[in-house]
């Protein structure tokens, strides 16, 4: 039983380390389309990326202090920073999308004020919910550990130690063909 | 609820013993202890058979005594006024149970007239006996103490007096297969006065093994040459040739053998053929003459057989064959100093010296005395047929001189007893003379070497008397050797006694000082033994096993298996099953001393089942049982297949969950290893998660206001 596991785990592992390996390149050339797409829109929308560009800083920032894989922390301020800036965007946009509206926009501090104040919220959500989550899960798998450890003692006072298989059972040495027959994983 | 069926059954049989008074058919199976077990082991001088029986310790009666097996007088409460004596079996000696189911059944006016028969406690030796109660119309012993074994009576007187009633009975036991054994001298009583007799009797034949009690005198040649507990059941002319020597001797007018010993009466019944070496010098005349003659032939095949002699008694004269005599060598052989003539009497001697035999038949010097001195082919190639038995057989081991001997005894005497190792046994009374050497811790090597070693086979096959089956007693001796090459429980020497001698009482230590008939009276011991607070470890052992595969091996056979595992809980079941059987099958009664002893075995019994909470049931159940006493119900619950299964099936979940249990609290400990960190990522996720939420109601609302 235990020979028949590690084989099916090795298999995984293969097929795991295949996918990555098939992914990655996969990831490699979605990462260079987005490139090129996001220099094609900036030339192109050149002042909404210019605004974009200032307005989003704190997202940059973000990305570049979150040392995760996943960079939610840049995620979560990102989008209420985006959020913060889309009121100005679309202001730029009713102005024809000039350049001199992006830079009036951007020289406004209010505009700053409050892309930037949207974004504190990001980081605020971020620094609050990670905290209380974090603690939250934290206690809920010491309760759950608690909760185990007192199952097990349980099952030991009811089965004996044979259950923890630590002693052998007597009378069924046999117990792995059995376990089998009867369709119960050890 | 099971009754007390077993006392209620020994009150039956003792109330069917109370017409004790003139009904000398009516006989009781075996009577146990009375009911009123304190009375058993207060009294000091009376022992209490049944209910009504009461036997007086201290009313010894010698006369009626045979040989160790001591008679006391008793008497029936029923009918006080009635005489009876009550004739107390040695441990070593197997009485004959079964011949005793018989013996009633015969209403010759010769037989001591039966009663009853049953084990009691007996309080001079302290412990549990068999006996056998007779009424006492023996009178007087005919050949008192110190008399010569001669009468000198007329051959008119004996005809009538003693012959005719003799023959009849003799015929009774022909017709039927019994075998008396007991027809002797000094068990000869009747009316003495003058030169008449009256009412002629021989006293008992059933306290010990057939023949134990004879001397050599009134045993056939081959018979007497055997131990005498080893003699076992004979033929009708075996009887018939006791009754002939006792013919003579009544009829003699003076002891020829007068001061010899067996040894040396065997010889001169050898050498000079049996009736001439009783006659001696008297000369007998009339009929009885002719009858004697028959009677006594020393050849089996020829010696006169019932028909023969209801012809006589009938008035044909049949002219038996000239009593040959065993032929004699021209020279003697000398053995161990002694010079001998005939082939038979050196048999009886080789097995004084093993050593001895192995070097005379190597050096060939018995093969030339057989050929040039006695001039004896046949006993020339059987002693040719002996040494290719014994070939096989390492010269230098310690058994070959044994081997060679035994071989070599049969070969120069076919109809003579197996003999090995200092044993003299005929076929049938191996049984018996086993018992006799295990209850007195004789050595067992030389029976077990018997088996073994093929010697018993080999003397079954060989052995002279054709118009005997011995192909039945050959088999048996095949299974004992198959059961001494066993060592297992229920096999082994033990087997071989209870097979070869269904009489004998169970002789497992655990039962000290207790005499077990049957397996009634092993689980009544058992329940004793239990409620006095003297369980024995286990109840089945060596003994006990055999004893009940060899008297019923339905009930044990399927428990054989687990009785030799080394798994307690598992012995422990299979005791426990095969005595639930036992109760069933032969309807013991309640044994709520058993039951408990099981309980307080609970712990082991119940090792089987996994689940606490299902022993805890199962026990409180057993709790239940005990008061009843009904093992088979506790067996039921203990071996119940659908708890066994649905146990280990909720045992396997449980495992399973257990692992499961582990993998997850070992996930979670790995996870602890960074408890800074742990809960980070899902925190962050759902901020994420929030933030977006959030995000895109800020830009609806503010699309929204933007272009309204």
């Amino acid at each position: 039983m235990a020979k028949k596991d590690n084989a099916m785990k090795a298999m995984k592992a293969a097929k795991t380390r295949q996918a990555k390996a098939s992914g990655g390149g996969m990831v490699r050339y979605r990462k260079h389309i987005f490139s090129v797409f996001g220099l094609l829109m900036a030339m192109v929308m050149l002042a909404s990326a210019f605004l974009l560009l200032v307005a989003l800083m704190p997202t940059f920032v973000a990305f570049f202090v979150d040392g995760s894989k996943r960079k939610m922390k840049a995620v979560t301020v990102g989008v209420m920073n985006f959020a913060g800036a889309s009121t100005y965007l679309f202001e730029l946009w009713s102005h024809g999308n000039s350049f001199d509206a992006a830079v009036t926009i951007i020289a406004d501090p209010q505009a700053i004020v409050v892309i930037y104040a949207v974004a504190a919220v990001g980081y605020f959500l971020d620094w609050a919910l990670t905290g209380f989550f974090a603690t939250f899960i934290v206690q809920r798998a010491k309760a759950r550990m608690k909760v185990i450890v007192e199952r097990r003692s349980e099952l030991e006072a009811r089965w004996g130690a044979e259950v923890s298989g630590a002693v052998p059972d007597e009378g069924h040495e046999d117990i792995d063909e059995l376990e089998g027959a009867s369709g119960v994983a050890h | 609820m099971a009754e007390d069926i077993s006392e209620e059954k020994v009150a039956e049989a003792a109330a069917e013993n109370s017409e004790v008074q003139g009904d000398e058919s009516s006989v009781a199976d075996d009577v146990g202890i009375s009911k009123d077990k304190s009375r058993n082991k207060n009294d000091g001088t009376v022992a209490y058979l049944g209910d009504r029986i009461e036997i007086f310790c201290d009313q010894f009666l010698p006369d009626y005594s045979v040989k160790d097996n001591k008679a006391f007088r008793a008497c029936s409460k029923s009918n006080v006024d009635e005489q009876l004596f009550a004739i107390v079996c040695e441990l070593k000696y197997v009485p004959r149970r079964r011949a005793a189911s018989d013996y009633p059944s015969f209403s010759s006016p010769c037989l001591l007239p039966f009663v009853t028969r049953g084990k009691i406690f007996w309080p001079p030796a302290q412990q549990e006996r068999y006996v056998f109660i007779y009424k006492d119309t023996l009178g007087k012993r005919v050949f008192g103490k110190g008399d010569g074994l001669f009468k000198a009576w007329k051959p008119e007187m004996v005809t009538d007096a003693f012959v005719k009633p003799m023959v009849e009975m003799l015929l009774g036991f022909s017709e039927r297969g019994f075998f008396h054994g007991g027809i002797r001298a000094d068990n000869l009583f009747g009316t003495v006065s003058g030169d008449a007799i009256e009412d002629v009797m021989f006293g008992d034949c059933l306290s010990m093994p057939a023949s134990a009690g004879q001397s050599a005198l009134f045993e056939p040649i081959e018979r007497a040459m055997a131990d005498p507990v080893a003699r076992g059941n004979g033929r009708p002319n075996d009887d018939l040739y006791s009754f002939g020597v006792l013919l003579i001797v009544l009829m003699r007018s003076y002891d020829p053998l007068e001061g010899m010993s067996d040894d040396e009466i065997i010889r001169e019944k050898i050498a000079n053929g049996s009736y001439n070496a009783l006659v001696g010098k008297d000369r007998f005349k009339g009929d009885l003459l002719e009858l004697a003659r028959g009677i006594l032939i020393d050849n089996p095949e020829h010696r006169w057989d019932m028909e023969d002699v209801m012809a006589w008694l009938d008035g044909r004269r049949l002219t038996p064959k000239q009593a040959a005599k065993n032929k004699a060598a021209s020279r003697p052989f000398v053995f161990c100093g002694e010079e001998i003539f005939h082939a038979k009497a050196l048999a009886a001697v080789l097995d004084k010296s093993p050593t001895e035999v192995a070097k005379i038949v190597d050096d060939e010097v018995l093969d030339q005395w057989l050929g040039r001195a006695l001039v004896d082919d046949g006993a020339m190639e059987r002693l040719f047929a002996a040494k290719e038995m014994a070939r096989d057989t390492i010269r230098s081991s310690q058994t070959y001189p044994y081997l060679i001997t035994a071989f070599t005894a049969h070969a120069l005497d076919q109809d003579g007893p197996l003999r090995f190792r200092g044993l003299r046994l005929m076929g049938h009374g191996i049984g018996s003379s086993l018992h006799e050497a295990m209850v007195l811790k004789k050595d067992l090597v030389g029976f077990a070497d018997m088996f073994l070693q093929s010697v018993a086979i080999h003397w079954a096959n060989m052995t002279q008397e054709s118009y005997v089956d011995f192909s039945a007693l050959a088999s048996k001796f095949e299974a004992c050797r198959g059961h001494i090459r066993q060592t297992k429980v229920g096999y082994g020497i033990e087997k071989c006694l209870y097979f070869l001698e269904p009489d004998t009482p169970c002789l497992s230590p655990i039962f000290e000082n207790r005499y077990i008939a049957s397996i009634e009276d092993m689980m009544l011991a058992f329940e004793e033994l239990c409620v006095s607070g003297h369980p024995p470890r286990m109840f089945l052992d060596r003994h006990v096993i055999a004893y009940i595969h060899a008297q019923d091996s339905k009930v044990i056979d399927s428990y054989l298996y687990d009785l030799n595992s080394k798994d307690e809980h598992e012995v422990a079941l299979a005791n426990l099953g095969c005595l639930a059987g036992i109760q069933k099958r032969f309807k013991v009664g309640k044994v709520p001393g058993i039951a408990r002893y099981f309980l307080n075995k609970s712990s082991l019994l119940l090792k089987k089942f996994h689940d606490r909470e299902l022993r805890d049931d199962v026990k409180s159940s057993m709790e239940k049982y005990v008061k009843s006493g009904n093992l088979g119900k506790i067996h039921a619950l203990l071996t119940s297949s659908d708890t066994i299964n649905k146990d280990f099936r909720m045992f396997l979940m449980a495992k399973k969950e257990y692992a499961a249990l582990r993998a997850e609290y070992k996930r979670l400990d790995e996870q602890f290893d960074n408890e800074k960190t742990m809960g980070v990522a899902t925190g962050r996720a759902i901020a994420a998660a929030v933030s977006a939420v959030l995000a895109i109601i800020v830009i609806l609302i503010s699309t929204i206001t933007f272009y309204s």
